[in-house]
């Protein structure tokens, strides 16, 4: 009997409809009321100096579980208040108090305390580095407010005034472009971002805790949080303790993977195996896509066990390769040899593929302008979302990265504009697009192209070292789509997300430069009262000279590496394996299983592939596959949750052991 | 509409083949060889989209 063709857009249509749990029903509300915002400020302000604190000294924020505190703690006193918390609230307070905490816990967020390291490392000195550094990076390197470790001093105007400006900038273009683009993925062509269930269901369940009955919900998420904590402690909290009392931490299952990778190379030469322990993965496996896991894992292995011994190699394209060597060898290795180039041609061929599917549905917009909110083909928004006209957020995004271009033009006036605009109005567009497209159907990015920058440099024929501190115009804001489409899931509207980001944002840069200021004023940094600074920092700088003195000679072997007919072969086949899979009237599901697969360690999917399996076989034969499908992404942000508690509980006490000075008597 | 997808994609996938058998795997003719089966998926998509639900 012939095969019944399902169109793309039924098969989308199908799949988004199963993520929405819901049915589609839902109304929307503000999220953003006055006691949520003073709620993130208070727990936000309050948490952001312990996390960059803890960053400092044991390289571990806990910023992970952080918001997950908050809301637990905000639905408490909603309980404890006799009211109740929404889900809307509770989403908007995740975000903010995650921005807050998260903010500038990374050296490199807030970069101002490390330039003042830098400047004087003997590292920066020796590569002749150090009276290179533009003024709107770091005052010199003799400066007063670096002697006095202050950053509320005259010296640092211009670095904080750039920095300033670039970082509302950055927040601007972000919005914009990422709404943009998740009205074209998820309105547009309804792709179902399969992981945004599970940030959604996290805040509705709490939500309901508050509320005059309970569901489902908080008994499945109780589940999946008690699940998280016991995997948790089994796999962070055991090694983290005993690493504390121990010189060698005990881990019951080695982290994070075995290697079986010399074990295969008798009969897979070249090829790798590493068997990731993270079960917690396994809940990934119950809420992804089947067919993507289970055609994904079948790519995988028959590269690592088939196109990789008896094809690559033996034909010696994978010529450096050497028996002994771990999965991290022979990756480098392979990578080098061929994989790099061909990862970057399968990337291009899912801009292709997305184009080819988006200009009919383009063309069709006319006839489809009738058609109801909801329905592929349709730029039409269910009502009372809160949505901006798309032309107003293009524009913005345009109007602001012109500003931007321009700034950075002014910073490196020699640098030639040309790859300036090429980053910002080619390269971004399209790294963001493929990527908001890979979130869509399976909720990661693919599209990575390496040592861009370096390529750019060496096109160029600019010696500077200046260029090394500009913040160059290449962004990806396919990452962004996926919080539009939770926002949708938990009924909030548009606007209250954005105006809370609007009312946060000026306010934590703020407050991160003074938090920074009065960390920094303690000790220096690094120094013995920061002991993860002290030993990684020197590191860091090495490594940051070695990059910025790496195309002196117009060398790199990374750049080398990239070869014009990998790439081509890694395009054309993916294009020709969508071809056929088209003319097979096979799911277009496949081609990102098969294609995303190609190339990767089938080890790392082993838990997905599991947790698949006991999805499709007995949980959907045990519960029905709708109430499957509901009950696993509520699972699954429990489970998160969970985790997440045990990391902050063993940070905490790794941090009070390491407050503890031994005296030698 | 949906032969001449067929048929595109059937030339560019063996054009393909052949560039990588047969031509050494030069970039060129397999880019020559992307270039078709874009075209073909392309054509596929505008049916779909376009035709097929009409029909």
């Amino acid at each position: 009997m012939a095969r019944e063709r399902v169109s793309q857009a039924e098969e989308w249509q199908a799949w988004a409809q199963r993520y929405d749990v819901e049915g589609g029903l839902r109304t929307f509300e503000s999220g953003l009321t006055l006691k949520v915002f003073l709620g993130a400020v208070f727990i936000g302000l309050l948490m952001m100096p312990g996390s960059i604190y803890l960053t400092l000294v044991a390289g571990q924020s806990g910023a992970g579980a952080a918001p997950w505190v908050a809301v637990i703690l905000f639905t408490e006193l909603a309980r404890r208040s006799f009211t109740t918390a929404r889900r809307q609230e509770l989403y908007i307070l995740l975000g903010l108090t995650g921005a807050a905490v998260g903010s500038g816990i990374h050296y490199r967020a807030y970069p101002f305390v490390w330039y003042a390291y830098f400047i004087n490392t003997p590292q920066a000195q020796s590569y002749e580095i150090a009276d290179k550094i533009p003024y709107w990076v770091a005052p010199a390197k003799d400066a007063v407010a670096i002697a006095e470790r202050s950053l509320l001093h005259m010296d640092w105007f211009w670095p904080i005034v750039i920095f300033l400006i670039m970082k509302l900038l950055a927040e601007v273009r972000y919005i914009s472009a990422s709404y943009f683009l998740f009205r074209l993925t998820a309105d547009l062509e309804r792709l179902p971002y399969p992981l945004a269930p599970i940030h959604a269901q996290g805040a509705t369940a709490l939500a309901e805790t508050t509320g005059r009955g309970e569901t489902w919900r908080w008994r499945v998420f109780s589940i999946g949080s008690m699940a998280g904590l016991f995997w948790g402690f089994f796999y962070i909290g055991i090694p983290s303790l005993t690493g504390v009392m121990m010189s060698t931490p005990i881990q019951i299952l080695k982290i994070p993977f075995i290697d079986f990778t010399p074990s295969i190379e008798s009969f897979a030469p070249s090829g790798m195996f590493a068997l990731w322990t993270d079960f917690g993965l396994i809940l990934q496996g119950f809420v992804l896509p089947f067919p993507i896991i289970i055609s994904e894992f079948a790519s995988a292995m028959f590269t690592q066990f088939i196109l990789n011994p008896q094809i690559l190699y033996r034909y010696e394209i994978l010529h450096q390769w050497r028996p002994g060597l771990d999965m991290r060898g022979t990756k480098l290795f392979n990578d080098l040899d061929f994989w790099l180039s061909f990862d970057m041609g399968k990337s291009f061929s899912f801009a292709a593929v997305g184009l080819a599917a988006s200009i009919p549905i383009m063309l069709s917009l006319r006839q489809s302008k009738q058609q109801q909110a909801g329905a592929r083909g349709s730029l039409q928004t269910p009502p009372g979302r809160g949505d901006f006209p798309i032309w107003l957020m293009g524009g913005l995004w345009v109007v602001s990265m012109v500003v931007y271009v321009w700034i950075v033009h002014r910073m490196v006036p020699n640098f030639p504009v040309s790859f300036l605009i090429g980053f910002a109005f080619l390269y971004t567009p399209l790294h963001s697009y493929i990527n908001a497209r890979t979130f869509g159907v399976l909720g990661r990015p693919l599209f990575v192209l390496p040592y861009i920058h370096q390529a750019t440099f060496i096109l160029s024929r600019y010696e500077e070292i200046d260029i090394w501190f500009v913040h160059l115009p290449d962004e990806d804001y396919g990452a962004g789509t996926q919080h539009w489409r939770v926002l949708e899931l938990t009924g909030t509207t548009f606007t209250s997300d954005v105006l809370g980001r609007a009312l946060m944002v000026p306010l934590l840069i703020v407050a991160t430069i003074v938090v920074w200021h009065f960390i920094w004023q303690i000790a220096p940094i690094p120094s013995s009262q920061y002991p993860f600074a002290q030993t990684w920092w020197p590191l860091y700088a090495t490594d940051e000279c070695l990059w910025k003195t790496s195309l002196r000679d117009g060398n790199s072997q990374m750049l080398q590496a990239i070869r014009g007919d990998y790439v081509s072969a890694g395009f054309t086949s993916s294009l020709a394996i969508y071809g056929f899979l088209w003319m097979a009237k096979l799911p277009s599901m496949w081609f990102y299983g098969i294609v995303g697969g190609i190339g990767q360690d089938p080890g790392m999917m082993v838990p997905r592939v599991i947790g698949a399996l006991i999805g499709r076989f007995y949980m959907i034969k045990q519960f029905g596959l709708k109430r499957w499908f509901m009950y696993n992404p509520v699972l699954a942000a429990g489970f998160t949750c969970g985790v997440g508690l045990v990391g902050m509980a063993t940070v905490a006490i790794a941090l009070v052991s390491k407050a503890v000075i031994v005296k030698p008597f | 509409m949906e032969k001449l997808a067929y048929l595109l994609i059937f030339i560019g996938a063996t054009f393909w083949i052949f560039s990588i058998f047969l031509m050494r795997a030069q970039w060129q003719p397999q880019l020559l060889a992307a270039t078709i089966l874009i075209v073909g998926i392309i054509i596929a998509h505008v049916w779909e989209e376009l035709f097929r639900e009409k029909k």
